[in-house]
């Protein structure tokens, strides 16, 4: 290269340098307007989408601009061809959305500083319903697949599940009188072996519903510890029934409970499944740590979100975690 | 970060410069390694300031792992930089090895896209990444001395230097920018910084030239293991080891710190790439002055005392700073801190360590200092995800208030002499 012309080296540089350029301004011009919606989507997309099973999600898709965020739909099975899902947009801005029977919670983040939020309630047509203001980062959301029952969990004080001085409250309602029926589930007497548990620190978090009837599971955090809790409306009572699981899921059949465990001796949870019957707990072939509270495809998969996309795995050994959906968050499938 | 041992020369090779004062005209060949510096800064640069963002705000990763990652950023290149200074030095060919490591770095942009979620592997491309900036440091500054003339060297390093931390400034406002224009795509990001360090390679391949190596130039005789161990063995200079390794180990990598600085102050998350450009204007701002500063007052004085400007800092994160003015005079402080320790740490060294020896010695200083910062990120991420983030900081507080005592202590006290 010494002893080439100054000319010569003027040219190689820009035979590189040009192509490098271009590449750098077309990537970000594409990805300024990439163009996801099929022209013309709308109204008569979502009528069509949802009479027949799908999934609401917070799409975290950046274009076309103006929709990072929002509520998205897709079928649940993909349409044929295998090409990427179409997805349809709705203008409520969700970060958790979930729902039941005719129901469905959307949260609304407005102030992440100011740890703003608002719950909002929407009915059969996405139209909302009720809305009320939240405190705090919101986390989880739960509608009861019956459409009656919803819990929902923000961060009072922290962003994350593994920073240590985090602090939660867990909201139930009642979706159909559209109220709060406990304002923090530490209202709620929590028993241990028939004891009342005496434990600091408290945090619950993660509220799963039975398939129908006032039962549900939740998050007990307690002096470093996770227990399950099994919850009845009806006595106001919470029992601890298990150590060790966090964020249940509760399966569509209501045999099973998806959660999330710590992982021993490293960072992060592992996936695992308890069998109600025979509370045998088992490790699900997913060995990237999660942190989300699944939500069940049927009842055999699950979807969860990891790094920005929704991976759906078999519960059954074996099975292996797939892309779901890109660049979503928060699946919740609408089984109608 | 930024990297003593150049403006340490620059702030030497003045002094040695005497009446003839600094010549403002640099050659062509120092012109355009400062240039792929510049644009070699920009393309790392935008990455490490967006890592915050990335890991723990897109891919919901535990402080802890930031830590790490971090801590491999900052360390990684100086622990390579020993190693590839001996081999290049044997090598004898200093711009195919320094233009390796520029390639080294810019393949390894698009494998934080090829990464994904995955933390391991984000660490094993950012080990690569720093790999690739340790490998290219040495032989890109003996390619500098090289190619000046011996009373020129010090406008030589000044020019190089300065074009490289504009490089570090702009490379966290052109991340700033992306993330304005297409928000959360941090593969946009990557593309760019990879799009980027390949002009910057380009101007190395083709426009800097092979300077002709006497064979008596300096900077390029190697160093033997007897020669390490012998400066291992004069007190002073392991005084001065022990002191900056024990007040590195207090200082929390950029990323952990900012993204601390924004969480405590609650400033929108997007702002956060703009904490590297303040801190790097106050770093730029201070680095000469304090340096003039540490001539006159003591360099240790100084170089010690920059480390209460950092507990200062440390203190008003404690203190929580609800807004924004906080968060600014928290960064200020962590760029006045380097600015009164990076250069002048090494200015210190320089009259302990014989002139034979200094290559070496201001290597085990750096990699001892890389090492100690590693460590601090990792326990300042172990801390915080396990215990929280005030416990962390005031744990960190605590530690760098010993560390300055201890070390004004080891540095007041008188010392034997050393034999030679």
């Amino acid at each position: 290269m010494t002893t080439a012309s100054a000319r010569t080296r003027l040219m190689l540089f820009l035979a590189v340098a040009g192509p490098a350029l271009a590449l750098a301004i077309g990537y970000v011009v594409r990805a300024r307007s990439h163009d996801r919606l099929a022209p013309g989507a709308g109204v008569d997309e979502v009528a069509r989408i949802r009479s027949a099973p799908h999934v609401l999600f917070r799409d975290l898709e950046l274009e076309p601009e103006g929709t990072f965020g929002h509520l998205a739909l897709t079928p649940v099975e993909p349409p044929s061809g295998g090409e990427r899902r179409a997805r349809t947009m709705s203008v409520l801005s969700c970060v958790r959305v979930h729902v039941g029977g005719d129901r469905g919670i959307c949260l609304e983040l407005l102030d992440e500083n100011a740890r703003k939020a608002t719950l909002r309630v929407f009915g059969p047509d996405l139209g909302e319903l009720w809305s009320t203001p939240l405190d705090g980062l919101p986390s989880r959301a739960r509608v009861s697949p019956d459409g009656k029952l919803g819990a929902v969990t923000v961060f009072v004080t922290g962003h994350s599940y593994s920073d240590g001085a985090m602090s939660t409250r867990t909201t139930l309602l009642d979706l159909q009188a559209l109220r709060v029926l406990v304002a923090d589930l530490e209202e709620l007497l929590v028993t241990r072996d028939g004891q009342k548990l005496e434990a600091t620190g408290e945090n619950f978090w993660g509220v799963t519903f039975a398939p129908s009837g006032p039962t549900f599971h939740a998050t007990l955090g307690a002096s470093g510890k996770t227990w399950l809790l099994e919850g009845d409306l009806a006595s106001r009572t919470l029992h601890a029934v298990r150590e060790d699981v966090e964020c249940p899921s509760r399966s569509p059949d209501g045999s099973k409970l998806a959660f999330k465990k710590r992982r021993v001796g490293q960072d992060g949870w592992r996936l695992h499944v308890l069998e109600l019957a025979t509370m045998q707990e088992r490790a699900l072939d997913e060995p990237r740590s999660i942190d989300d509270q699944v939500e069940w495809l049927d009842d055999q998969r699950i979807l969860y979100k990891h790094g920005a996309n929704v991976y759906a795995l078999g519960i059954a050994a074996g099975s292996r975690p797939e892309v779901y959906l890109e660049r979503a968050s928060s699946p919740a499938v609408a089984r109608r | 970060m930024y990297l003593a041992e150049s403006l340490s020369k620059v702030l030497g090779a003045r002094r040695s410069g005497g009446t003839a004062g600094v010549r403002l005209r640099v050659g062509r060949n120092v012109l355009f390694l400062g240039l792929t510096s510049l644009i070699t800064d920009v393309s790392s640069e935008m990455v490490a300031a967006v890592l915050p963002l990335y890991l723990v705000y897109t891919l919901e990763m535990s402080p802890l792992v930031l830590g790490a990652v971090d801590g491999i950023y900052q360390g990684a290149a100086v622990l390579v930089r020993v190693a590839t200074g001996l081999f290049a030095d044997r090598w004898r060919r200093l711009k195919e090895a320094a233009g390796a490591g520029y390639a080294v770095s810019v393949l390894c942009k698009l494998g934080f896209i090829a990464a994904g979620s995955s933390a391991a592997a984000i660490a094993v491309v950012v080990a690569a990444d720093r790999t690739g900036t340790g490998m290219r440091t040495a032989p890109r500054d003996a390619l500098i001395s090289l190619s000046a003339p011996p009373d020129a060297l010090g406008a030589a390093f000044g020019a190089h230097r300065l074009l490289d931390t504009v490089g570090a400034m702009l490379g966290p406002l052109l991340a700033f920018a992306l993330l304005g224009l297409v928000p959360g795509r941090f593969d946009a990001i990557f593309v760019v910084s990879f799009c980027v360090g390949l002009v910057g390679l380009a101007v190395f391949a083709f426009f800097v030239e092979r300077p002709v190596a006497s064979a008596t130039a300096p900077g390029d005789r190697s160093t033997s293991m007897a020669e390490v161990w012998g400066l291992l063995r004069q007190p002073r200079f392991v005084a001065l080891l022990a002191i900056s390794a024990v007040l590195a180990a207090t200082t929390l990598s950029d990323g952990l710190l900012y993204l601390v600085v924004q969480q405590q102050s609650g400033f929108d998350r997007r702002w956060l790439p703009l904490c590297w450009v303040w801190a790097g204007l106050w770093y730029a701002l201070l680095a000469l002055p304090l340096g003039h500063l540490a001539d006159r007052l003591g360099r240790m004085r100084v170089f010690v005392g920059g480390y209460l400007l950092l507990a200062a800092a440390y203190a008003l994160l404690l203190a929580g700073p609800r807004h924004l003015a906080g968060a600014a005079v928290v960064v200020a402080l962590v760029g006045a801190t380097y600015a009164a320790t990076d250069g002048v740490l090494m200015a210190a060294a320089a009259p302990i360590v014989p002139e034979a020896l200094r290559t070496t010695g201001m290597a085990l200083l750096g990699t001892a200092t890389g090492l100690a910062r590693l460590a601090a990120s990792i326990l300042f991420g172990a801390v915080w995800t396990w215990w929280g983030r005030q416990q962390a900081v005031a744990v960190f507080l605590v530690g760098v208030l010993a560390a300055t005592a201890a070390a004004a202590w080891l540095s007041a006290r008188p010392r034997p002499e050393a034999a030679t």
